[in-house]
């Protein structure tokens, strides 16, 4: 019924939804006592999404360097600084 | 940037040159403004986590007169559409299934269509119990974050309804990288939003 690079989409599609029903179960204060450490796994698997979505739907686990180190990097680096400003200021 | 879309440039050559299976998705133009597009919403982003952090009490008040339910509900949306725009993409490089391509991408059409109807009864909601982009910080953000999304998502329903059109021509196949372009441009509306929404949402 669908070739490789559809059934491909489809697998990465569902793995994201399950991401984003994970997202609200921390969301709505599952998961870790303190909330801050919640809304930081929360953060981090919307982050994680925007690094599958690159990867898989845009195709930039193919592309050249400077592409990957645009998306991937950018993942990263926004990680690091939200998650730092919000779990130490 | 020049430099960037210099060396874009360069691999997109060696890469031809070498027949390699790397392959630069889309024109490069679309990579340079998606770089922009990111680098203004990092700085949104930080800032907003920045602010919040010093007064969190009125962040979380105001937070919780949004419905995490309709944020989920719009990130559904969205992976949903971008899943058909890839399907999409993916139909028009096999040229005998050009009419299952312009389905998906009128599926995507459809997707971003009710992603913006959530959103106007959304903020319906919100300025009918008073909250305006006047009533505080937080709401400030919140409209200006998901308002400037809003108009990202407009602009991609255009550029579906553009390859929609493209996808009934005959000579579709060609304008493949027209294709990849525009479904580029719709990942990062995605993607945007999967920032967006633990941001304004969930983060507590």
């Amino acid at each position: 019924m669908f070739n490789s690079s559809e059934f491909r989409y489809i697998s990465v599609w569902l793995f994201l939804l399950v991401l984003t029903l994970v997202t609200l179960w921390f969301g709505t204060g599952h998961g870790a006592e303190d909330i801050k450490y919640s809304s930081t796994v929360a953060l981090l698997i919307g982050l994680a999404k925007v690094g599958v979505v690159g990867s898989v739907f845009m195709h930039v686990g193919n592309a050249p360097l400077p592409i990957k180190i645009i998306l991937y990097g950018w993942c990263l680096i926004l990680s690091v600084v939200l998650c730092s400003i919000y779990l130490l200021k | 940037m020049g430099l960037i879309m210099n060396q874009i440039r360069e691999c997109k050559v060696i890469l031809s040159e070498n027949k390699s299976e790397l392959h630069l998705p889309g024109e490069v133009g679309i990579w340079v403004f998606i770089f922009g597009d990111m680098l203004m919403f990092a700085a949104f982003f930080i800032s907003y986590i920045s602010d919040r952090s010093d007064n969190i009490e009125l962040y979380n008040l105001s937070q919780a007169n949004l419905s995490i339910n309709m944020g989920v509900t719009n990130t559904l949306i969205l992976l949903t559409s971008s899943l058909f725009v890839a399907l999409g993409v993916n139909s028009i490089r096999k040229s005998n299934r050009k009419n299952i391509s312009s389905m998906y991408i009128a599926l995507a059409f459809f997707c971003g269509l009710v992603f913006i109807v959530n959103k106007y009864f959304e903020w319906s909601e919100k300025v009918g119990n008073g909250l305006t982009l006047t009533t505080n910080e937080y709401f400030i953000y919140y409209y200006v974050l998901t308002g400037i999304h809003l108009l990202h998502v407009l602009i991609g329903l255009f550029i579906l309804a553009y390859l929609l059109y493209l996808s009934s021509l005959d000579s579709a196949v060609k304008r493949y990288t027209t294709f990849e372009t525009g479904a580029t441009y719709w990942h990062m509306v995605d993607l945007l939003w999967l920032v967006i929404f633990p941001l304004l949402y969930i983060v507590r």
